[in-house]
């Protein structure tokens, strides 16, 4: 089942698009942890975390390569279309982004690594202030997509369309922090070349579980939502023919 | 066909009077067909068809354009009516015991059913490519000459010569037949017999070609066969095809209608059908949950 009512007439199809969107839920929940605990890694100075972090990215990337392949032995041995198409095109969009957002936290991980691990670098934990919030936005916002993906449910994949515009205001409001902070002491560069890291590795795990969400709009509606503007997100576009 | 004219304005009166009933562009859809009926090139419409066989309901009110130089692709379950439908269109329910159709049916905008329509020269401008290869059990060349001939095509041997090697080269058959047309067409493969009895429909300049499942009886090789076939005659025919292969549809049509119980439910493009269908009943038929 893909979540819809009703079952193929072969049973074993629906088996294998069931394991197909438990895979997909599975990286989720593996790269939701990744997020949270690089998020943690970086608040404490954590850097055991962070290399935990790092490593444990090869879990991930195994997934992506099991997700990617599940979906080709669907398209090549059931020829799905209409729904089904959507469905396992939106899979494999899924499996692809929660890749590239896991890749982010592992650059958090290295700059964790970076910052306070052994080097002449004195860390200045301000300068992290706003990737705390941040953080807490992308967790949240990979949450929900991971539940519209869970229940196929295009609501909840338009508030994460447009809860991401918040963390994207976040992001700009930071760096201009990060930029004041520069001008009034350039010789902090190279730490503030760090938190810009950090913010735009926050930022990019929003734009995934975005990215997640307009796929399980495709997947529903059958409308390419990448390129409509948040606000437009209505049920009454959505659903018009 | 008797009652044609009688009932079409029965029909049509009720809900938009028979001027608007063919005006292509602006035809009301009185049988609830989700997707676009008409199309701006139509080279045969039908207009709220009904076929009867004696009491059976066989096709319901079904209005549907067939473009200039497009395959359209028929598909729904079995004993939907797609048969039925496609021997509307060339008057091939004509001979059928027992069998009434009513509404409107045009090709070039002249009325297929009108008494002064000779159903001969008809099934020759409209052709027919069955399920099984149906050559005659004569030699190659004289399964392409028979219609020309009948139909007084050619004026002299050596042009009948001429639309026999054609017919057989826009079928893709010449290179494999030349150097045996006379020899009995039913010695050839199952591939190479339909692809003859798409060169004899060819040979009497057909405008529309009419296809029941002709590819069930091949194999995948045969059936590729065709389908390219199919692809290279749509810049001179329009054709029509019966399949059951949904993928088939998918691969050789333009545009797809979904025949249910005697209803058209959907019609649309193609690419819009298989991907993004809008009617439940396509859906489910298509994703395979028909139950
Ligand atoms: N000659 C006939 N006499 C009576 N009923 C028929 C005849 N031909 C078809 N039917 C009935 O009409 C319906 C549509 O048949 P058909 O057009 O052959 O369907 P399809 O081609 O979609 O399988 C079916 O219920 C079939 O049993
Ligand atoms: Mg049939």
């Amino acid at each position: 089942m893909n979540g819809k009512e009703g079952g193929h007439i072969v049973q074993r199809f629906d088996a294998q698009l069931g394991s197909l969107k438990d895979l997909v839920l599975e990286m989720g929940r593996l790269v939701l942890q990744q997020v949270r605990d690089a998020a943690q890694a970086l608040e404490e100075g954590d850097t055991g975390l962070a290399r935990q972090v790092v490593h444990r990215d090869r879990d991930i990337n195994t997934l992506d390569m099991k997700g990617q392949e599940l979906c080709l032995e669907l398209l090549a041995t059931r020829q799905p279309v209409a729904s089904d198409l959507r469905f396992v095109m939106a899979m494999s969009q899924a499996v692809n982004n929660l890749e590239r957002a896991a890749d982010e936290t592992k650059k958090l991980g290295y700059v964790v690594s970076r910052v306070y691990g052994e080097n002449d670098l004195q860390p200045i934990p301000s300068l992290f202030q706003d990737a705390r919030h941040m953080a807490a936005s992308a967790v949240e916002l990979l949450e929900d997509a991971l539940e519209a993906v869970e229940e196929l449910d295009v609501d909840k994949a338009v508030a994460v369309v447009q809860g991401d515009e918040q963390l994207n205001e976040a992001f700009h409001a930071g760096l201009r922090r990060l930029a004041t902070f520069l001008f009034e002491d350039p010789r902090n560069v190279r730490h503030v070349i760090e938190a810009v890291f950090v913010l735009k590795a926050l930022e990019r795990v929003g734009d995934h579980a975005t990215n997640l969400a307009e796929f399980v709009i495709y997947a529903v509606k059958g409308k390419d939502v990448r390129y409509v503007k948040a606000e437009h997100l209505s049920s009454g576009f959505l659903d018009a023919g | 066909m008797n009652a044609t004219m009688g009932t079409l304005s029965d029909a049509a009166t009720g809900v938009a009077g028979r001027a608007d009933a063919m005006d292509g562009l602006r035809i009301r859809n009185f049988s609830g067909t989700v997707g676009e009926v008409t199309v701006a090139n139509p080279r045969m419409r039908t207009r709220g068809v009904d076929v009867y066989y004696g009491d059976k309901h066989a096709i319901k009110n079904v209005t549907l354009d067939i473009g200039s130089n497009e395959v359209i692709a028929m598909i729904g379950p079995s004993g939907c009516g797609k048969s039925t439908f496609l021997r509307c269109l060339n008057r091939m329910n004509d001979t059928v015991e027992g069998c009434r159709v009513t509404g409107h049916i045009t090709l070039d905008d002249k009325d297929v059913y009108d008494r002064q329509m000779d159903p001969v020269v008809l099934r020759a401008q409209v052709g027919m490519v069955f399920q099984k290869p149906n050559p005659f059990p004569k030699p190659i060349y004289d399964n392409i000459a028979y219609g020309p001939r009948i139909h007084g095509i050619a004026a002299s041997r050596a042009e009948l010569d001429e639309i026999v090697e054609s017919s057989l080269r826009r079928a893709g058959l010449w290179d494999e037949v030349k150097d045996r047309l006379d020899q009995p067409g039913t010695g050839l493969s199952g591939g190479q017999q339909q692809r003859l009895c798409i060169a004899r429909a060819i040979a009497v300049s057909p405008e529309v070609i009419l296809m029941d499942e002709p590819c069930s009886a091949l194999d995948p090789i045969a059936t590729a066969k065709i389908e390219e076939l199919i692809d290279e005659l749509r810049q001179n025919y329009t054709i029509c095809i019966v399949t059951h292969s949904m993928q088939q549809a998918a691969r050789v049509s333009q545009r797809t209608a979904y025949f249910h119980l005697g209803d058209l439910i959907e019609v649309g493009e193609t690419t819009q059908i298989f991907t993004n269908p809008r009617h439940k009943l396509t859906e489910d038929y298509i994703t395979g949950r028909f139950g």
